[in-house]
């Protein structure tokens, strides 16, 4: 398949992405407490936050079968992950659901990240936003998730990796 | 032993390590006695059967030299010599990773490959190793040191014990390691132009020389295989095709040719590169991890649904009837979760879980594969790595986790872990392994508490990872006991002074284990010799364990540590350990 005609279908499965998930219920994978912890750190012990991490099973679970599914809708290899603001701490960004083991932008055991650039403007734009081939080897569509009052709250990412990309991803991913 | 021409060599006791100017490493400062004492013109050993006596040479000189071991059968001396690491943190050059010498290699003090400026002393390894079949007595061997102008000889007296190494060790001290990629970045000639089977084949061999080196070593290697997403590399796992009712395993190549020989412990009859003859009897592994995660084999998409089940059933009895066609193997199997909720893969911990709610998904884990494998002859363990929620999970999981690998904190439950051990679960510990610049007796702690606790085994974390430069740049190498050899032309595992040092502890546990199970004194001996070394192996748990539910203990409530290794080790004379070796040789403890 060629490059033009995955970043169609990524796309679409973009849209659908937008229809289908409820941006109110992304916001609420992650618990308040383990959502402080990733605005604010404990300064002096690095894993503290993780062992903090906690999530509502019930929606965690609805999420990532729903990321699933939308990856079902594409012909090749895709991961589907799910990206909300950090509560408390304006400008960033954290993962709460992923799938697979291709990622454009977490790294490994990341707990939050700036907002990048083409998140930012799916943010305030409200639309999908697709991210050609860089030269990463990556392709990635974002698709913005709106709550109840119109405010796009979370998106979901979908990347794919390009034909000619033979990159892997580290094997504890 | 030194000539006029300013050569000279000492023996030194295993638990003490010099630099390279004859300095003692600073944490080692405090041994009593570090020179072993020469009595009648020899250095005397003593040797068990079936395992090894080893002490350190220091070679000091400047200049080109030879140093080879002499002796008769049916003893073997093989000798290494040390790598000096250069500290990044303190500058320090410190000795552990152990390079195989060949007869008669020529050697140079300075060491040209190891770049110490003003080199004057090289430390080597001597192991001396005596066959089971061995007739008690003493044997006489020596080291000769040869240089242009002289030659100087060290008379070994070594007697050779009656008392025999069981062949299974008592205690299985694992070491741990992460998936295969690794291997390609330590041994780049070897994945030079293979692709496909063929590259993952070379990846297998590569693995077993490391299951090889540890077994060698009467430790236990072990390779998880997935990463946290519930994916897993070719060599760990068939290919699956359809789904639901239809999915099945297929394509059991590579899963053969990485299993089989570890399952029947074919395996360990072949040496790895470098490294002298297999020694120890080949046995099948005590136990290997398997591929199944959340997502594999089954898809998480349908967990909690009819489908999950199906699919969970189908193959996972595929897969214990595969391992049943392989033929009877005294290896356990894990069924074993190792995602964390932190990285967002899943919503329930399957490794060290903190929130109580995530033990339901652990239960149900449990009843599918309990009802899966019910009268299957496969030694299917359920393996859970508890370490907050341990105390309550021991009676919440009891009947569906049967293998407990507990953090840390296993340290406060003396009582419980009796229950556990009693009703008949296994239970390992873990933690991580000492630095290179802690005392040299470090890595055997974990061996002492491991055996005095009563427990089956400790893993150690990650073992084959010292650090993205280890050679010049040293990090410690706390996650690296074995390193890679390419650098020296080996294309396999090299071995260290503190896995030689934990091996040699081992044997010593051995031997005490082995003489209070025969009097029928085991839980005595343990309390003597808790009592004899000072080393506590319980404490008692901070308050907050006491005030608190496991979700809201810290680090900074618990006032302790967590993650593994970082525990300090207790401040006992780098000589500690002779205690345990003199109960080991006296078949008594005082």
């Amino acid at each position: 398949m060629t490059p033009e005609r995955m970043q169609s279908a990524l796309l679409d499965a973009a849209r659908v992405a937008s229809a289908m998930l409820d941006g109110e219920e992304a916001s609420l994978v992650i618990s308040p407490r383990a959502m402080r912890y990733i605005a604010s750190p404990d300064p002096q012990f690095q894993f503290l936050s993780g062992d903090y991490y906690d999530v509502d099973h019930a929606v965690f679970l609805r999420m990532k079968k729903l990321l699933l599914r939308l990856e079902t809708l594409l012909p090749f290899e895709c991961a589907a992950k799910l990206w909300v603001p950090v509560r408390g701490l304006p400008g960033h960004v954290t993962l709460a659901v992923q799938n697979g083991a291709v990622n454009r932008y977490w790294k490994w055991a990341q707990e939050k990240l700036p907002v990048p650039p083409e998140m930012e403007t799916c943010f305030s734009g409200g639309a999908p936003v697709l991210v050609p081939d860089d030269g990463s080897g990556l392709i990635t569509v974002l698709a913005p998730l709106e709550d109840s009052l119109g405010d796009v709250v979370a998106l979901v990412e979908i990347t794919a990796r390009t034909p000619k990309s033979r990159k892997r991803a580290p094997a504890w991913s | 032993m030194s000539d006029l021409s300013g050569w000279s060599m000492r023996p030194i006791n295993e638990w003490s390590a010099h630099d390279p100017f004859g300095r003692l490493k600073p944490s080692d400062v405090a041994s009593a006695s570090p020179e072993i004492a020469v009595a009648d013109g020899f250095v005397h050993l003593t040797v068990p059967r079936g395992g090894y006596a080893s002490f350190r040479l220091l070679v000091s000189g400047s200049g080109e030299y030879r140093l080879s071991p002499s002796c008769r059968a049916p003893l073997a001396v093989d000798i290494y010599r040390a790598w000096y690491h250069r500290m990044a943190a303190s500058g320090d050059f410190l000795p552990d990773a152990l390079l195989p010498l060949a007869p008669g290699e020529p050697l140079r003090l300075p060491s040209p490959d190891n770049a110490v400026p003003g080199q004057s002393v090289q430390e080597f390894w001597v192991d001396i190793f005596s066959p089971v079949s061995a007739r008690p007595g003493t044997v006489s061997a020596r080291i000769s040191l040869e240089t242009a102008s002289s030659r100087l000889e060290m008379p070994l007296s070594v007697e050779i014990s009656p008392l025999s190494l069981p062949e299974r060790p008592c205690i299985v001290m694992d070491h741990n390691s992460y998936g295969c990629r690794w291997i390609h970045a330590y041994y780049p000639e070897l994945f030079e132009k293979r692709s496909g089977k063929s590259f993952w084949k070379r990846t297998i061999a590569v693995l077993h020389d490391y299951y090889r080196l540890i077994h060698e070593h009467r430790g236990h290697f072990s390779n998880l295989g997935f990463g946290h997403s519930g994916s897993s590399d070719p060599v760990y796992a068939p290919r699956i095709s359809g789904r639901g009712r239809g999915k099945r395993l297929e394509d059991w190549e590579l899963f053969d040719l990485h299993y089989a020989p570890l399952l029947d412990g074919t395996a360990f009859r072949k040496k790895s590169p470098g490294m002298p003859s297999p020694r120890m009897p080949a046995a099948s592994v005590w136990g290997v991890y398997t591929p199944i995660t959340p997502d594999w084999p089954a898809s998480y998409l349908w967990w909690g649904e009819k489908g999950y089940e199906e699919e969970f059933m189908r193959c996972v009895g595929q897969f214990d009837e595969h391992l049943r066609s392989l033929g009877p193997s005294s290896s356990t199997v894990w069924f074993f979760f190792n995602h964390k909720k932190r990285y967002r893969w899943f919503e329930w911990d399957g490794d060290e879980p903190k929130y109580a709610a995530d033990d339901a998904y652990h239960l149900e884990m449990g009843r599918l594969l309990r009802r899966t494998v019910k009268d299957s002859p496969v030694k299917w363990l359920y393996r859970m790595d508890a370490s907050w929620q341990m105390k309550n999970e021991f009676e919440k999981l009891a009947g569906s986790t049967d293998f407990w690998v507990c953090g840390g904190f296993v340290r406060w439950y003396p009582q419980e872990v009796r229950s556990v051990l009693q009703r008949g679960d296994t239970v390992w510990w873990y933690g991580g392994c000492p630095s290179i610049d802690k005392p040299s007796s470090g890595i055997l702690e974990n061996v002492y508490k491991t055996w005095a606790r009563g427990l089956h085994g400790f893993c150690s974390w990650l073992t084959t990872s010292p650090g993205p430069d280890p050679w010049f740049d040293c990090d410690g190498a706390a996650t690296g006991v074995v390193y890679p050899g390419a650098r020296f032309g080996i294309q396999g595992p090299l071995p260290s002074i503190r896995l030689k040092i934990q091996r040699n502890g081992i044997q010593d546990v051995d031997l005490v284990n082995q003489a209070a199970a025969a009097s029928s004194s085991l839980d005595d001996a343990r309390r003597r010799l808790i009592d004899s070394v000072g080393i506590a192996v319980w404490e008692s748990p901070p308050s907050a364990v006491l005030r608190l539910p496991p979700e809201d203990w810290d680090n900074h409530n618990l006032s302790t540590d967590i993650e593994p290794g970082t525990l300090p080790l207790s401040p006992a004379s780098p000589d500690w350990w002779q205690t345990v070796r003199r109960a080991a040789f006296a078949r008594e403890i005082p």
